[in-house]
């Protein structure tokens, strides 16, 4: 089944500049490991939204769930 | 073949001093970036651009050699010179000679500060600002 | 001082324009930067005099490993906060430290006023007073070119200064170091002014040979590979720390409009990305720091008609896109960097800033106060109205504003609005309002402030909510963070100096610590701005939590006024029970 990624501006280095990506997936996969797989690294990943709401790293996907992936909030 | 500083990227440098910190460590092991052969600094003020004072490895004629009345700056192969110090006085006359102001003059050892061309700078550099390329032996 | 066992103070009085140094073998076991400060702020403060008297006294001090080791690059001053009333302490970046370090001084206490507006220049072989009589009134950017054309030592030099809202005495009014740093909070713009002291010139060019080569070239590469090859120096350079506009927004942390909402509707129009493609110009970066995590952003003002048109040039964080943007309800780049203009220009801090308009801005739609007392229309979104107000805040142009130079804290015990007064500790709100933690850990924090414990930063990464963790975690990092502010770190590079590099890094410039050592160097610290705390005043157990805090949610949801005061009972008994075991 398919299902689309997201990309912000600061994790893009991760995924060979692309922002959206469009992801075959076969079985149950959850929504962190379609990330990691996409290439972002788990220690930049923030939190992981689908659509439009955040949810849990094992949150299992949908066909045509849009993810979206954050970076972590930096600061002092 | 011989290497030279060419500090081309300026426009990309964001002012860490870094290359300067290196400079004086590795070379007069010291903490103050007074030592350093390289100076980095703004053309008026923090608002105005980061620009780098440093030997720019003058090839057949060099004018501080020239000047030099004790034979203490032999001729670099590529460019530029080296200081040989026990023959140096500490008479200034490269300093004056030095129409680009790359040759500072070290007050707390009465010698001055000359370029050796050896990279650390550049290695240093974390923005690309600075880079060591190679030239013809001029000598 | 570095190699030697003893700490080099620089006392200036401006009262009598005398000076004199001292060398302090009794704070070596302090280490340096805030552990030093603290010492020196405990033993100068007079706790019988008002926290603005002149007499009250201003402590610089650079860390045990300042400029040498990388991303090591700040300066803390320490003072009587007058916005708070209690501990002052803010960090500032720039040229600072190196030139102190390389004039030859660890700390300088300040005490005394002048009688007239004076300047000091700072040097390795010269201390001077001089007129500064003309001026008073310049603004930041201004008395900073003048000095900067006056005095020697340029490249090596760090020129500090006050603007108009410190000479005003503007309780929030910052100290401006080196054009795009500060001393930004707590008002130490307003001690300096109160002293008639409107800038000191440093320059740092001694002779200073490494004591070990090698131990110390070794460990200074490793700790620079280490920044340069990982993350943090990509972050923080590459569209720096705006980039948090996106995530907060995103999950709902983003104070907007006074924290009536925790989302900004047009939060991509204020983003690091929108920022990057539309204004930036320019990266520049601290005195021995290979990050470069000062961002440069322009906008084009046109000034009269005709074409006539200006570039103007301004630094930007992510705390200021969030209290000059969404706290505000400003809905462009360019508008946010013309807020921050005029805080730059006038000398205030432009967190407090944003934040006290915030307040005012629901106070007169609630119509607490009059539209007689703001004169301008103060509305969310409305740049304009914003610009007069700082400015009249600035010159306290008539009596309201004058009360809101003083605080939204104080602005609200006259006026009413306390639920709405986004401060902790009276200080104003920074720009996360991620859980409990970003609202204990700044109600507890030293200086009330995000940095202390990085209260957000453990909202973050705690996976499960858990009330006793989040406590230890905060107590624990308060003390961690004490010993960092020793040294005196960036806290960007906070991941990079582990336990491990630290010992390395202080060893290998003759130190000989254990890491028992940086343990008990950290309690020290911690305790000693507790007992100053004290002195001024401070009880942990009078502090209130702003009703909006609990009406609006947090990036972690709802969050319960009822569980943040159980939070805020469990950090006091940590503290009393440390505290204790001193006295013991």
């Amino acid at each position: 089944m398919k299902v689309y990624l997201e990309v912000g501006s600061f994790l893009k280095r991760f995924t060979s500049e692309q922002t959206n990506l469009e992801i075959n997936i076969s079985g149950d996969k959850t929504a962190a490991e379609v990330v990691l797989s996409a290439g972002v690294p788990e220690e930049e990943i923030g939190f992981i939204t689908v659509n439009g709401q955040k949810v849990d790293s094992d949150y299992v996907l949908k066909e045509n769930d849009i993810i979206r992936v954050y970076p972590i909030i930096v600061g002092g | 073949m011989p290497k030279v500083l060419k500090a081309e990227g300026m426009n990309k440098c964001i002012g860490c001093f870094t290359c300067m910190l290196a400079c004086a460590g590795v070379n007069h092991r010291n903490h103050s970036i007074s030592k350093s052969a390289i100076k980095v600094r703004t053309s008026g003020g923090l608002q105005g651009k980061f620009v780098s004072v440093v030997c720019l490895a003058c090839k057949d004629e060099r004018a501080c050699a020239e000047a030099c009345p004790s034979g203490a700056l032999e001729k670099r192969p590529g460019g530029g010179v080296i200081l040989k110090k026990e023959k140096c006085i500490g008479c200034r006359k490269c300093e004056s000679a030095c129409i680009v102001g790359a040759v500072h003059f070290d007050e707390d050892e009465n010698k001055p500060i000359i370029c050796k061309h050896c990279g650390v700078c550049a290695k240093f550099c974390p923005h690309e600002c600075l880079e060591m390329e190679e030239t013809a032996n001029d000598l | 001082m570095i190699y030697e066992k003893y700490i080099r103070v620089l006392y200036l009085d401006l009262t009598t324009k005398k000076i004199r140094i001292e060398h302090r073998k009794d704070l070596y076991s302090y280490l340096g930067g805030v552990g030093v400060a603290s010492k020196l702020l405990e033993e100068n403060l007079k706790p019988e005099l008002d926290p603005m008297d002149p007499q009250q006294p201003v402590i610089f001090a650079i860390g045990a490993a300042s400029t040498i080791f990388p991303v090591v690059t700040k300066t803390v001053a320490m003072f009587w906060s007058p916005l708070t009333g209690e501990l002052g302490e803010s960090y500032a970046g720039g040229r600072m430290a190196m030139t102190l370090f390389l004039a030859g001084y660890d700390a300088i206490v300040i005490t005394g006023s002048s009688s007239k507006p004076t300047y000091i220049t700072i040097s390795r072989n010269n201390v001077e007073f001089k007129d500064a009589r003309a001026f008073w009134g310049l603004s930041c950017d201004e008395v900073g070119r003048v000095v900067r054309e006056r005095e020697p030592g340029g490249g090596k030099r760090s020129i500090i200064r006050i603007g108009p809202a410190g000479e005003n005495l503007v309780s929030y009014a910052c100290v401006c170091v080196d054009t795009y740093r500060h001393f930004g909070r707590l008002g130490l713009g307003a001690v300096l002014g109160s002293k008639k002291l409107k800038a000191i010139s440093i320059v740092g060019d001694r002779d200073l040979p490494i004591k070990n080569f090698k131990d110390y070239f070794k460990v200074y590469q490793e700790i620079y590979n280490k920044v340069t090859d990982t993350s943090i120096m990509s972050k923080y350079h590459d569209a720096g720390t705006p980039v948090n506009i996106e995530p907060l927004n995103a999950a709902g942390g983003l104070p907007t409009k006074n924290l009536r909402q925790n989302v900004f509707e047009h939060g991509d129009k204020i983003s690091g990305e929108t920022f990057a493609h539309k204004n930036l110009v320019r990266k520049m970066a601290c005195t021995g720091c290979p990050v470069g995590c000062i961002h440069i952003g322009q906008f084009r003002r046109e000034f009269d008609k005709g074409h006539e048109y200006e570039a103007v040039s301004v630094s930007y964080d992510y705390e200021l896109l969030f209290a000059l943007g969404s706290f505000l309800g400003i809905k462009s780049s360019d508008e946010v960097l013309q807020l921050i203009e005029v805080v730059e220009k006038l000398g205030l801090d432009a967190m407090s800033t944003g934040v006290v308009l915030g307040w005012a801005t629901e106070a007169l739609a609630k119509n607490l106060i009059t539209l007689e007392q703001t004169l301008v229309p103060l509305a969310f979104g409305n740049t304009q109205a914003y610009i007069t107000a700082i400015e009249y805040i600035a010159y306290k142009k008539n009596e309201f504003y004058s009360i809101l130079a003083q605080g939204a804290e104080k602005a609200s015990e006259i006026y009413g609005g306390k639920e709405f007064a986004m401060t902790f500790g009276k200080n104003e709100m920074p720009g996360y309002h991620t859980g409990y933690g970003s609202v204990i850990g700044p109600t507890v924090g030293a200086r009330h402030s995000h940095l202390c414990n990085g209260g957000y930063s453990i909202d973050q990464s705690m996976k499960e909510f858990d009330k006793e963790k989040l406590v230890e975690k905060l107590f624990k990092e308060e003390k961690e963070r004490c010993m960092l502010n020793s040294l005196i770190i960036c806290l960007f590079a906070r991941k990079v100096y582990d336990r491990e590099t630290i010992l390395a890094a202080l060893n290998s410039i003759d130190y000989n610590l254990t890491n028992e050592d940086l343990d008990a160097i950290g309690e020290r610290i911690y305790k000693t701005k507790l007992r100053i705390k004290k002195m001024m005043g401070y009880d942990g157990k009078n502090v209130r939590f702003p009703k909006r805090l609990f009406e609006t949610p947090s990036m972690s949801g709802q969050l319960d006024e009822k569980v943040a005061y159980e939070l805020l009972d469990m950090y006091n008994k940590k503290v009393e029970e440390m505290m204790a075991k001193e006295d013991a």
